[in-house]
């Protein structure tokens, strides 16, 4: 993607709500399409310094070309289509999966949580094992 | 390479695409080589234009898509669907109209 700045181009896809999988895919089909426009264009002759220019010239602007996706409000993220309903789902699932969340740091941590617990119960042994040392030191 | 003609563009390239891809598959950049083709190069397109009409088409159920590598690259091709059929039908039918009131007011004048 050397000869076309679509990475900005995709900054501004994303910055207008334009779905990721709308962005990957216009990206790649726009790559490949001024990689088939300068194959045409040396194919037929031109220097490649002319034939990169003149591609970029087919395929019209990048803004353009970014303004005219971020137009269309069916290739926007769910929650841009349907606010109304993300203002709903949002908070409900929230709720839902708050009270899950120790589950899942614990399942995410366990071999942590699992030597956390481990220590515990050494040091409590410990601690067991010289009170009851001490215990038997006081009754003899 | 002809200049492109914005303000006469309204609904056209989604009637031309819709046209076009009823007769077979096509990916993007072949798309528009026959665009030029079959318009004479009358119509000629920014061309990277055509890919949020093709993708807000198949959002619409109108196409649909398939990936498929051909010489180290991964196209995608698109084909008609039977709710795109009808859609076509409805553009050509309202298209057919215009052109003929634009033609019947060109005659009387």
């Amino acid at each position: 993607m050397a000869d076309l700045d679509l990475r900005s181009f995709g900054d501004k896809l994303r910055a207008a709500g334009i779905a990721p999988q709308h962005v990957r895919r216009t990206m790649a089909e726009l790559d490949d399409h001024y990689h088939d426009l300068l194959d045409t264009l040396t194919r037929d002759g031109r220097a490649r310094h002319a034939a990169r220019r003149e591609a970029r010239r087919a395929l019209g602007d990048l803004d353009d070309i970014a303004a005219a996706v971020a137009a269309r409000r069916d290739l926007k993220c769910w929650y841009l289509r349907c606010p109304r309903l993300a203002s709903v789902i949002y908070p409900l699932a929230w709720v839902m999966v708050l009270p899950l969340v120790p589950l899942i740091a614990g399942a995410q941590h366990a071999p942590a949580i699992a030597r956390w617990g481990a220590c515990l119960l050494l040091s409590a042994g410990f601690t067991a094992s010289l009170l009851l040392v001490l215990q038997l030191t006081i009754s003899l | 390479m002809a200049q492109s003609n914005p303000p006469f563009m309204s609904g056209v390239p989604e009637l031309l695409l819709l046209r076009l891809l009823a007769q077979r598959e096509m990916y993007g950049y072949e798309l528009v080589r026959a665009i030029r083709l079959v318009t004479g190069e009358a119509i000629t397109l920014g061309e990277g234009v055509i890919y949020p009409v093709l993708h807000g088409l198949e959002r619409n159920g109108a196409l649909k898509s398939r990936r498929k590598a051909v010489d180290g690259r991964t196209r995608v091709y698109y084909s008609l669907t039977s709710k795109g059929q009808g859609r076509l039908d409805s553009l050509q039918g309202e298209w057919q109209r215009i052109q003929g009131g634009i033609t019947a007011a060109l005659e009387a004048s």
